[in-house]
């Protein structure tokens, strides 16, 4: 938006100006839920059996009480409660989220090693199930009450009841074992030359299965919601307008009343994008694809619980930076929102 | 409690009733499972991987270590109802507290309650349930209380939200004139009336629960020596070349029970709104 006529840059200027009003209120309200999230990992570090250093000593296999006790002394682990906090919150806030034991590396290094797999099947999974979702819902909004709408209706609900991973393994079965058609696991073939434009169709084609088991529940609350919102709108005077001149069923469906029942489906993408992220966990471990999901659950399996609440800090950030975005669109899509 | 004629409504609605139907029948299968299905159904009883209607003292068939499934459905049950019921329960009675308190007192006190539950919905669910199963150890009541810990934030804001519109009604402040105090009118006053909305969610909150039951269960974060439909499936996952039907028959039993209490939930939304009707 830079170099424009006159007018469009006043607007782009009045756009900037919202923007920024609005960041920084996010950001005002978001500092104490950062505050809070770190304050309830410590919490959880504390009320686990055991700490980082018998983790620590349990991987390296046992060590005598002198090295224990000066690991302790090291990590400020011998220091009153508050004093330990203080310390958490002060290396939360530099991003210095420890060491993975099991790794050897960062914590921040490996989460951030495995993000852009786990990114890439969501943003995939958030393409699949917006526009499936939609699709379907502005089909049975305008067949409402018809057998076509009860139908997908009743798919939603089915959709909605199946549990992610084991669609997820019945798809592997047909697709992979049976007919032979997409890889079994992973986010691309292992130790493969491929580069360019056939990676990335390597990449695709691994991430065609995932993305279904991840998308198809949010298919479902996509539909219900699209659903809902066109009906909402079908019931507006402009759309009786409309109808009065003459304009085809098609136009108004998709010109008029569409583009306004979909803004309020944005907001839902940034909330929903949380769960996205826990069910991203399971997927992850059926396909075996090395994302933050996929880490989690080794972790758990591991009793590493810092790492785990390292992810539990960087999937809450990751949540807030997305609504903020989300936000930003929102209030450049329609223009009557205030930055409230 | 809700509207005249509530279950009148309710029993126009097919679908309320085909979902009560089923989901009877899944609680009368579990709570039969120790009389049909008498002893363990972690125990070794046949030829493994026997194939279903195979042998017909293993209809499901057996999974590879030679298990009755369908033993295994029935008991697996009875862990996915109580660990629906009982973190919905839970997570139903936190929100309703968190909720009413915030919404009847506002002020700094609103404020802070609704903090803490922006921060519980910040943080992704699943990802904090594994935190809190990883710190309470593996199991079915820590899984009940994991997913209660993180299913509470919905109730809560419904809540709130009720609360904050009751509040204002004049027999909030006729109770208040004889002298009644807070706690009185907050539960013997307001919540009853807040009730409707807060059990229609609580519908979403049993299915959604059976679903990251089964996924935790599936991760092994489950009780090892208690059969579970999600345990089952990952028992299968070895096996999916040749058997793939040990892993999807505990998955159609997960996808027909969450299926039922939405079918009850839907039944229970359109007859609590009647105006709406079919949305």
């Amino acid at each position: 938006m830079s170099a424009s006529p006159k007018g469009e840059g006043r607007a782009a200027d009045y756009f900037a100006g919202r923007a920024l009003v609005l960041v920084r209120r996010r950001l005002a309200q978001a500092l104490p839920v950062i505050v809070l999230i770190l304050v309830g990992n410590f919490l959880l570090l504390k009320l686990a059996p055991g700490d980082a250093v018998d983790a620590y000593i349990a991987t390296i296999g046992g060590g005598d009480a002198g090295v224990i006790a000066r690991l302790r002394a090291e990590y400020g682990l011998d220091q009153p409660a508050i004093v330990q906090l203080g310390l958490y919150l002060w290396k939360a806030i530099r991003l210095d989220l420890g060491q993975a034991v099991l790794y050897g590396q960062p914590v921040l290094t490996l989460i951030l090693e495995r993000l852009p797999n786990t990114l890439l099947l969501m943003a995939s999974s958030v393409s699949l199930a917006f526009g499936l979702g939609v699709l379907l819902g502005v089909a049975a909004a305008r067949r409402v009450g018809r057998p076509e709408d009860t139908a997908i209706i009743t798919l939603g609900l089915v959709v909605y009841a199946t549990p992610g991973f084991w669609l997820g393994l019945m798809l592997i079965v047909i697709f992979s074992v049976k007919l032979a058609w997409l890889p079994l696991a992973g986010i691309e073939t292992l130790a493969s030359t491929l580069t360019g434009w056939e990676r990335v169709l390597d990449i695709a084609r691994h991430l065609v299965l995932p993305t279904v088991s991840l998308a198809l529940i949010y298919v479902a609350i996509y539909m219900r919601l699209m659903r809902a919102g066109m009906l909402e709108v079908y019931g507006l005077d402009f759309v009786r307008t409309a109808k009065a001149k003459g304009l085809t069923d098609d136009r108004i469906a998709w010109r008029h009343v569409l583009p306004n029942a979909i803004l309020p489906m944005v907001t839902m993408l940034g909330l929903q994008f949380g769960t996205l992220l826990g069910g991203s966990v399971v997927i992850e471990s059926v396909f075996s694809i090395p994302g933050i999901g996929r880490l989690a659950f080794e972790s758990v399996v591991n009793r590493d619980l810092n790492t785990l609440l390292g992810i539990v800090f960087m999937s809450a950030l990751l949540v807030i930076t997305v609504n903020l975005i989300v936000d930003l669109l929102y209030a450049q899509l329609d223009p009557r929102i205030e930055s409230a | 409690m809700m509207h005249r004629g509530f279950a009148e409504r309710f029993k126009t609605n097919r679908g309320g009733i085909a979902g009560l139907v089923i989901l009877g029948l899944v609680i009368l299968v579990a709570a039969a499972a120790p009389l049909l299905f008498p002893g363990d159904p972690l125990d070794i009883v046949g030829r493994p991987l026997t194939e279903p209607f195979e042998d017909w003292r293993f209809p499901l068939g057996t999974d590879r270590l030679g298990r009755d499934i369908l033993s295994g459905l029935a008991h697996g049950a009875r862990a996915s109802l109580f660990v629906g019921l009982v973190a919905a329960l839970g997570a139903i009675l936190i929100g309703i507290l968190i909720g009413s308190v915030a919404g009847y007192f506002g002020g700094w006190i609103d404020e802070s309650l609704m903090r803490l539950t922006e921060t519980f919905q910040t943080v992704p669910a699943f990802i904090l349930a594994l935190a809190l199963i990883a710190v309470m150890g593996p199991g079915v009541v820590s899984i009940a209380i994991a997913i209660a810990l993180v299913s509470w934030t919905g109730p809560a804001r419904i809540t709130r939200a009720e609360f904050l519109t009751l509040k204002q009604r004049e027999f909030v402040a006729a109770s208040r004139v004889l002298g009644q105090g807070d706690s009185h009118i907050i539960f013997q006053d307001i919540l009853p009336n807040a009730l409707a909305p807060i059990i229609v969610l609580g519908s979403v909150i049993v299915a959604s629960a059976i679903l990251i039951e089964s996924a935790l269960s599936y991760l092994g974060l489950g009780d090892p020596n208690r059969a579970t439909w999600g345990q089952m499936i990952a028992s299968g996952r070895s096996v999916f070349r040749s058997a793939w039907y040990v892993s999807a028959i505990p998955g159609f039993a997960i996808l027909l029970t969450v299926l039922a209490v939405s079918l009850v939930g839907e039944g229970l939304t359109d007859a609590a709104n009647p105006r709406t009707g079919r949305r």
